[in-house]
């Protein structure tokens, strides 16, 4: 009899800490300008780090912040019969 | 009549960087803002242009990207004592020659225009109202060898303002909408 344990899995996805809110966007797009900053168009394409420097009037206009999402795999230890097949513990 | 008394100001720029020249131009055609922007009575304050305009729906402004050193804005008081007034001046360049540059620039045709530029510093000005557009003006050379300038020269100016070339609040930049680039 052979005893195996799975180990749990911890999945966090997180690829950018803004999301763009396409509501906000009017029809045609839009840029702004600001000084030190230039003129950008708001899109999803702008930088995380960007947006981070941007005033927090006109972040939290155009993006909201991306809530981290966890997928947790939980595999229950279990124990092999001598007929082959898997039984929990 | 209350009398506006005369403070004390440093025009030195003491310890500060005073740079010339225009970083970005933005452009409006008078008719996209509704009503008098900017309203000298109720729309300038301290020095300073306190509220954006009302763009008609879906109107914003665009952005000229100009070639370096080739923009300036320009304000000049005239008259005698009792009779001045401010004119407003602006003047840029754009290189090259296309079926797009000459299309944008055919919609300037007896079309008046308001102006905000950022200048070197950071500071944005406004040039013309909608009372009182910028009418630009345009030449075109094609230059005779290869190293010469071929492009446009945009050249506009108003008279009977009154108030000068006049910073934007910065607190309002943020809000300014304009045209997405594509």
């Amino acid at each position: 009899m052979r005893l195996f344990v799975a180990k749990s899995l911890l999945f966090i996805q997180m690829e950018k800490k803004f999301q763009l809110i396409e509501s906000a966007i009017p029809e045609g797009g839009v840029a702004h300008t600001l000084p030190g900053l230039g003129t950008f168009t708001i899109s999803e394409q702008l930088d995380d780090k960007f947006i981070e420097n941007l005033p927090e009037k006109l972040r939290s206009k155009y993006f909201k912040p991306v809530v981290a999402t966890a997928e947790v795999a939980i595999v229950e230890p279990v124990t092999e019969t001598e007929d082959g097949k898997a039984k929990r513990k | 009549m209350a009398t506006v008394s005369f403070a004390n100001i440093d025009g030195t720029s003491h310890q500060t960087p005073n740079p010339g020249g225009v970083r970005q131009v933005f452009v409006a055609i008078a008719k996209d803002i509704v009503g008098v922007w900017p309203n000298y009575k109720t729309q300038i304050s301290a020095g300073e242009v306190t509220a954006l305009p009302v763009m008609q729906t879906g109107k914003k402004f665009a952005k000229y990207v100009c070639p370096d050193g080739t923009v300036d804005v320009n304000d000049d008081d005239s008259g005698d004592p009792a009779y001045q007034s401010s004119k407003h001046m602006i003047n840029f360049a754009l290189a090259g020659f296309s079926k797009e540059l000459v299309a944008e620039l055919n919609k300037h045709r007896n079309a008046g225009s308001v102006f905000i530029v950022e200048q070197n510093d950071g500071t944005y000005g406004v040039c013309g109202s909608t009372d009182n557009p910028i009418f630009l003006k345009k030449s075109f050379k094609s230059g005779k060898k290869g190293n010469d300038k071929r492009g446009y020269e945009l050249k506009g100016e108003q008279d009977g303002f009154m108030f000068g070339i006049t910073p934007l609040a910065p607190t309002l930049i943020e809000d300014l909408e304009i045209l997405a680039e594509v």
